[in-house]
């Protein structure tokens, strides 16, 4: 996931930018998080973090902020910020919390009046070209995207952008927990036909169609990381 | 993915993070130089996200980031209605007699605030009566999400509305209903599809009342330009 974030850090100061700084900060704890540089549990103290990262104590603390609200840093009052550790539990409950928004979102696509499924089909091509050359970071960034065109179709982009921010915190989670791959390619297989059949009942105005296939396909990569999980005894 | 698509979604994760607060200038330069892209895939995330509404145009001062409005509200409002309904569902079959005896008792609140034209204990009571029905939900993750997100309506209600409208004696019975179901023992998806009904219903009612509102202040500067 390293080469992601690097890809997300052409983010530079710009002189005597507060927010850059933040930006800066943020980008580059997110990354040693996600990299697995910094492991579960690890205090943060924000003097050391700015001596490392070459900034004031401002910033850093921003940056701790927006990480504890996307749910990779545990901020406790009086007690400093941590790195989080999560449970087996933890991932349950937020695929289920994807799954309650995102089946009502393509259930609300498919009864909605406009149906401009474009952006949707060119990142399914676009996905479709990752499983013979595998790209795992491509293929997790493209596989938000598509998840987010497809819930924008919703006409709710507060449930989109709530649906999504919940597919990134679970794809953050496995990168660092799981260390083989997840899936095989067979797999990737099957959730491209899940995202196929999701795209075709929206298309045909099917809400109960489109939820069922939403459903199911939440399910199997549900299923497939709690497996993943068990065997590696990360549980 | 294209160079518009990755500015498109930079951009666009940095209104909903707040970065780029509401009101504040887009200027190209500047995202040009922060997102380390030339101008013609930025123009391009523009036009999008202005599209998708994330954006606003003003033609003496170019593009800014829009301001959070009634429509914001409403689409966070199906949002809770959504996370709060399944909340229920989960909460349900764990909740105690004393609880279903407190839920009660809050109804009886509710019912004694409307003869009475108390909008504020209404609306106290309403929320009780949700809060303990969630409470039992064992997902945890769920919980922090409904209450993260009736926190962003309380913000932005206080600026929308000089009240929220109630449906007095509708609201009540359903939540009466709801009482009933969780006591029948009813299935997961039925309690979870009526307590959404329930948040969406009072929805309806608020998209109903601010059209009014809207209509009224329209009626009020015709008659003013009429008078001048």
């Amino acid at each position: 996931v390293v080469g992601g974030l690097a890809r997300l850090s052409v983010i530079q100061p710009s002189v005597g930018a507060r927010q850059s700084l933040v930006d800066v900060a943020y980008a580059a704890l997110r990354d040693a998080i996600t990299s697995g540089e910094l492991l579960p549990g690890t205090r943060l103290r924000e003097a050391e973090l700015a001596g490392q990262l070459g900034v004031s104590t401002t910033p850093v603390r921003e940056a701790l902020r927006r990480l504890d609200r996307e749910g990779l840093v545990h901020l406790a009052p009086n007690r400093g910020a941590r790195v989080v550790e999560y449970s087996l539990r933890d991932i349950l409950d937020r695929f289920e919390v994807r799954e309650v928004l995102e089946c009502h979102a393509v259930g609300r696509a498919a009864r909605s009046s406009v149906r401009d499924l474009r952006r949707a089909r060119a990142l399914l091509t676009e996905l479709n070209g990752l499983i013979d050359e595998w790209d795992r970071i491509e293929w997790n960034h493209l596989e938000l995207a598509f998840h987010r065109a497809v819930n924008d179709l919703s006409g709710n982009p507060v449930l989109a952008a709530l649906a999504e921010s919940t597919h990134r915190e679970v794809q953050g989670i496995c990168v660092r927990y799981l260390r083989a791959p997840i899936l095989r390619r067979e797999s990737f297989k099957r959730l491209q036909a899940h995202h196929r059949l999701i795209l075709a009942a929206i298309k045909a105005g099917d809400p109960d169609a489109a939820v069922q296939h939403a459903r199911a396909h939440i399910q199997f990569i549900r299923d497939s990381i709690s497996d993943a999980l068990r065997s590696e005894g990360a549980a | 993915m294209t160079k518009h698509e990755r500015a498109y979604q930079l951009i666009r994760e940095r209104i909903e993070t707040g970065v780029y607060q509401p009101g504040q200038r887009l200027v190209m330069d500047a995202l040009a130089r922060d997102l380390h892209m030339s101008q013609v895939p930025i123009r391009e995330a523009i036009r999008r996200l202005q599209a998708g509404g994330w954006v606003i145009y003003h033609h003496n001062s170019g593009p800014e980031v829009a301001n959070v409005g009634f429509e914001q509200w409403q689409a966070t409002m199906e949002v809770l209605a959504v996370l709060e309904g399944h909340a229920t569902s989960l909460s349900a079959p764990h909740l105690t007699n004393e609880e279903l005896a407190e839920l009660r008792s809050h109804v009886a609140a509710m019912q004694q605030a409307m003869e009475q034209f108390d909008q504020l204990s209404f609306s106290d009571s309403n929320r009780a009566f949700h809060r303990v029905l969630c409470q039992r939900c064992p997902n945890a993750v769920l919980l922090a999400r409904v209450s993260e997100t009736q926190a962003q309506l309380d913000a932005m209600a206080g600026t929308l509305f000089p009240s929220i409208p109630q449906r007095g004696a509708d609201s009540i019975d359903e939540h009466l209903h709801l009482i009933e179901l969780v006591e029948r023992h009813a299935t997961c998806a039925e309690i979870a599809a009526y307590a959404r009904d329930h948040k969406l219903r009072f929805l309806a009612a608020a998209v109903r009342q601010f059209a009014q509102w809207a209509q009224a202040r329209k009626n009020r500067l015709a008659i003013s330009a009429l008078r001048s």
